[in-house]
């Protein structure tokens, strides 16, 4: 498919710097947004936005004619938020031990407390209710969570999306709808009706 | 239609993306199945509060930071490898490249190498066959002037002179 950003990433292949920026110029929000729903940390969106950017400019050479720029800025974010998440995680599973063990001496409490504060009638505020939907969407499993913020934050097309996420069409809908419903019950309280 | 076929059909019913007859059938299924109705309903709940999150805009700076994180990972890419940064700046001096891909620059170093190698051998193959002619010109010059001043020696010079001439012919 030739589209301008495909003729923009040729130009580059001439040497065009410029063509390079303009591609930057116009998808750094959408990457930045992108990672930050993913991560939930503005100064971590920002420095792995960057490193999209450091990646796309090395391998822009070997970037294929055919190819969406946009899918494919994707998912070089998509797949660099996943190795954060994973390291973070194994750093978590190493941490978290520790913690427990300082803990020990005190009241055995559970580390994760349910929120018994919440009362329907209270009225949340856009950022509160902001705030609850990033921290339900920070759950999901990554492959849910990319999958439902390309579709829902991003605008993609099931096609983009799976370009993306390398899966089908087929794979792309049935993550969609078991983020949805997985945020559902996440949500539960939030949601209306 | 059952309540496992909407299921299996509710995203494209929720983005408008499914065929009409099977539209209009989902929705009289609804009509009738309060289950499944009150779960698209929450879908689409859920669908608009992640869809209503604001959109994040990249921090202020961060194309000329950007810049300058590509600019030195570029710096130590190349500083690293010093036969990639001897051939940028030859390529920057004198082809007028900016970006450099080496692999035609080993490919003429190494062209270089074979032309220079096959020229020494030649010259080499030259040398050693002037060398040996000389030689046996000595040696033909001693033998003759060895049986002019000893002639009842024996009649070898004679010989070895014919003998000369095959081996410079061989050669």
């Amino acid at each position: 498919m030739l589209n301008a950003d495909t003729v923009l990433a040729s130009t580059h292949q001439n040497d065009d710097c410029e063509a390079f920026d303009e591609i930057v110029a116009r998808y750094k929000d959408g990457i930045f947004n992108y990672i930050w729903r993913m991560v939930s940390n503005r100064d971590d969106a920002e420095d792995l936005a960057q490193e999209v950017f450091v990646r796309a400019f090395a391998s822009m050479k070997s970037f294929r004619r055919e190819s969406n720029v946009r899918t494919w800025l994707y998912r070089i974010a998509t797949n660099l938020c996943i190795d954060k998440y994973r390291r973070s995680s194994i750093e978590k599973q190493l941490i978290t031990p520790l913690m427990q063990s300082a803990d020990c001496n005190e009241d055995a409490k559970p580390l994760d407390v349910p929120d018994t504060t919440y009362d329907p009638e209270r009225t949340y505020d856009r950022t509160e209710l902001q705030a609850e939907v990033q921290r339900a969407l920070s759950k999901l499993p990554d492959k849910l969570r990319s999958v439902i913020i390309l579709y829902d934050i991003e605008g993609m097309s099931y096609e983009e999306i799976a370009e993306t996420v390398s899966c089908p069409i087929g794979t792309v809908k049935s993550r969609i709808f078991n983020a949805r419903a997985q945020l559902r019950k996440l949500l539960k309280p939030y949601i209306e009706g | 239609m059952n309540c496992r076929r909407i299921r299996k059909n509710i995203i494209d019913y929720m983005s408008g993306t499914l065929s009409k007859e099977k539209t209009e059938r989902i929705k009289e299924h609804l009509l009738s199945c309060a289950e499944c109705s009150q779960l698209i309903a929450e879908l689409e709940a859920t669908s608009h509060l992640v869809r209503s999150l604001d959109r994040a805009k990249a921090p202020a700076g961060f194309e000329s930071r950007l810049q300058t994180r590509i600019a030195f990972q570029q710096s130590v890419k190349t500083n690293r490898n010093p036969i990639r940064r001897f051939a940028r700046d030859f390529a920057r001096a004198f082809i007028g490249m900016r970006r450099l891909s080496l692999r035609p620059v080993i490919a003429g170093i190494l062209f270089c190498i074979m032309l220079g190698v096959s020229i020494l051998m030649i010259i080499n193959n030259n040398v050693a066959q002037a060398t040996d002619q000389a030689f046996i010109s000595v040696c033909q010059e001693q033998h003759i002037s060895f049986a002019a001043a000893n002639p009842l020696a024996d009649d070898s010079a004679v010989l070895l002179k014919d003998r000369a001439s095959d081996l410079a012919n061989e050669l």
